[in-house]
């Protein structure tokens, strides 16, 4: 989570549009967190750099595809959000639209089916996505192929600037995908204990040929859709409500209460990740560009 | 080497059994493709081969379907995934134009998707569907569109389009698909993508076409055989991307070009063929396109049938052309 | 030589104008949406006419060949 969120802070800081996943990092790093290798990740690209990282890319990598260095995976070609490297089975967003992301991720759990594999697909995708025409063709397919795939909604409740409950006509996503039989829960998606309770069970049920599950993890998107936008549409309240339950702080005072851990070891633990960030910026920044004969 | 009087249909069908029998990932998805037998018999005699593990029934969810299939050749497979009718590709023109066609280039060819879009378009005996589309596809770079204008052609095509490791689409022309038969050689054999045929050698114009506008060229210039005017026909049998140099040395040799499709003249594949030829080639006279009118295609059979173009029309337009050169 | 039931299209003649032709053999190809039939000749004589060209649509009821029988 501390290296998603400091990749985010540094873009969010050097970069004239950025979409950080400030607040959500729980999401995104319980989602991701239980693949085993061979497993396919298909990440939403709000907090995707943290799921790339998770999933072997190395944070020169990462920091390559952000600064259109010839290290990148796609040779600058995908934004660095995008450009998730499929020999890690990790599935790049190659349209900035949303929606096949999800659709086309189903179909790698659908021919790992058919083929008799044991690779489990995990899927997110944003609340706002949700309400897409493509998501339930594809969440019903899901069901009656009952394929291994677990979806994740990082229902971060706003759509730039929409409040998804306002443009949804069900209770929530999870009785939205309970209608279609697929077994479905609400998470408390700060709490990345309990989403990773929420993952493990579904992944146990993917990998057991037990079909699709769907988490919709509740979370709040701490700031505007990207950095330019100052999310004035967000009430004081709210914001405060979730600015106390950011997912890092939340675990760090666990682990303080369960092992003991005390503030400086916190401190030290924050300051170490930071540096191997920057260092690695640092390291990126100086390397080769792209160019037009870039091969 | 044996060979079977074949009509269109009846050649596709066993370019993809020749090819489900000698490669387990070849798999089918699409609409009553199962016991039905398919949408205008276009599958008959493969479930009953194969079974549902390979010849999948889907829900009536196109974009979702496409996407499916998308991914599913990503993790191993290669989907032949069946869009009933050719008119349908706008609303599946996300996946393809979007998803598809990009990555290849943009994975910087990590995640290949070698699958086939097959469908089934343009007016015919059957009546539903008739409204042409490949013009659509052909813009956006990353997109392969290929177009039988034969029996011989379309079993070919099918097996490089299932050999290919990237996104193909395959339309039927359905004028065709019950229509005239032709010798088809029995063992598998695949048509190189991306290269036109010349089923007519010529030295006066050159007559550009594809799908079903091929069998129009043939017809047209056999009435002008008997006028003396001696045609080159170019079957680009690949729409997109076109052999362009095939059809810049045809040009070159007869320096008059007449090109003849279905679709819509307004930026139609003619549109591409003349800028290129244009571009290259001093002609001897101005080129024509013939193509459908720019309306909506109508229903009642006198407004289809003067929808798109005919042997007249061709005859016309190259013995006027002739005549001023 | 009549057409029954739906709109056909002429696929392929077998015979020219003018050709003999006995009753049962292939006289015309033509095709529907759902198949691609071979019509035989209904009687023994000479081909005197061919009414549609190739790829042209045959209205139900309307005469495809004149067949003049010896």
């Amino acid at each position: 989570m501390l290296v998603s969120r400091f990749l985010d802070t540094k873009c969010f800081n050097d970069f004239a549009e950025w979409y950080p996943a400030f607040g959500e990092e729980a999401v995104t790093i319980g989602a991701f967190g239980s693949l085993i290798e061979g497993d396919f990740a298909v990440p939403h690209y709000r907090g995707s750099m943290g799921v790339f990282w998770l999933r072997g890319m190395s944070l020169e990598q990462i920091i390559g595809g952000l600064l259109f260095k010839t290290n990148s995976v796609s040779l600058g070609r995908l934004s660095g959000l995008h450009g998730g490297d499929f020999t890690k089975r990790i599935l790049p967003s190659v349209t900035n639209v949303l929606g096949p992301n999800v659709s086309s991720g189903t179909g790698l759990a659908m021919a790992e089916k058919l083929k008799g594999g044991k690779a489990v697909t995990v899927i997110a995708f944003g609340d706002g996505t949700a309400a897409l025409g493509t998501l339930h063709e594809t969440l019903n397919m899901a069901k009656i192929y009952e394929l291994p795939v677990v979806y994740v909604c990082q229902d971060n409740q706003y759509s730039i600037s929409s409040r998804s409950n306002e443009f949804h006509a069900w209770d929530s996503l999870a009785t939205w995908a309970a209608g279609y039989n697929v077994p479905s829960s609400r998470v408390d998606g700060n709490d990345i204990l309990a989403m990773r309770t929420a993952i493990d069970a579904g992944i146990e049920r993917a990998r057991s040929g037990g079909g699709p599950t769907f988490i919709d993890a509740l979370t709040f998107r701490m700031g505007g859709h990207l950095s330019t936008d100052k999310a004035q549409y967000q009430s004081e309240e709210e914001k405060l409500t979730w600015e106390n339950k950011d997912p890092i702080r939340l675990l760090e005072r666990n682990m303080q209460k369960d092992f003991g851990i005390g503030d400086q070891e916190i401190a030290a633990r924050r300051a170490s990740v930071q540096t191997r960030v920057l260092d690695a910026w640092a390291k990126v920044i100086a390397s080769e560009s792209v160019t037009l004969e870039s091969k | 080497m044996s060979s079977k009087r074949l009509t269109l249909r009846e050649a596709v069908i066993e370019a993809i059994d020749l090819e489900m029998a000698i490669d387990p990932s070849v798999v089918m998805l699409g609409q009553d493709i199962g016991e039905f037998g398919g949408p205008l018999q276009s599958t008959e005699g493969l479930w009953e081969r194969y079974g549902n593990q390979r010849i999948i029934e889907t829900p009536v969810a196109e974009q979702g379907v496409v996407a499916l299939g998308i991914g599913m050749s990503l993790n191993g497979l290669r989907p032949i995934i069946d869009l009933m009718f050719a008119d349908f590709l706008p609303l599946v023109a996300n996946e393809l134009l979007q998803l598809s066609a990009n990555l290849d280039y943009m994975s910087n060819g990590k995640a290949k998707a070698p699958f086939v879009l097959r469908t089934r378009g343009g007016d015919g005996p059957y009546r539903a569907h008739p409204q042409n589309m490949e013009a659509l596809l052909s813009n956006v770079p990353g997109l392969c569109v290929v177009t039988p204008g034969s029996p011989a052609a379309a079993k070919g095509l099918m097996v490089a389009a299932m050999r290919s490791d990237n996104p193909v689409v395959y339309i039927e022309p359905i004028f065709l698909y019950q229509g005239p038969r032709e010798e088809v050689q029995s063992e598998q054999y695949a048509i190189e993508l991306g290269k036109a045929a010349i089923p007519r050698i010529g030295s006066d114009v050159t007559l550009v076409c594809y799908g079903r506008t091929v069998r129009l060229m043939q017809l047209a210039a056999a009435k002008l055989e008997k006028q003396g005017i001696d045609c080159e026909i170019v079957d680009l049998q690949t729409v997109t991307p076109f052999d362009r140099s095939a059809v810049i040395k045809s040009a070159q040799k007869t320096r008059r070009l007449v090109v003849a499709h279905d679709a819509w003249k307004n930026c139609g594949i003619g549109a591409e063929i003349v800028a290129t030829v244009v571009s290259e080639v001093d002609l001897l006279a101005r080129p024509i396109r013939l193509a459908g009118p720019d309306v909506p295609t109508a229903y009642a059979t006198v407004l289809r049938d003067n929808s798109r173009p005919t042997v007249d029309n061709v005859v016309e337009a190259v013995s006027r052309m002739l005549a001023k050169t | 030589m009549e057409n029954e039931g739906q709109d056909v299209y002429i696929v392929a003649w077998f015979k020219e104008v003018g050709e003999d032709i006995s009753e049962g053999d292939p006289l015309l190809e033509v095709m529907t949406d759902k198949a691609n039939i071979e019509i035989p000749s209904p009687a023994t004589g000479k081909l005197v006419a061919r009414n549609f060209e190739i790829d042209d649509r045959v209205t139900p009821g309307a005469a495809m060949a004149v067949i003049e029988s010896v």
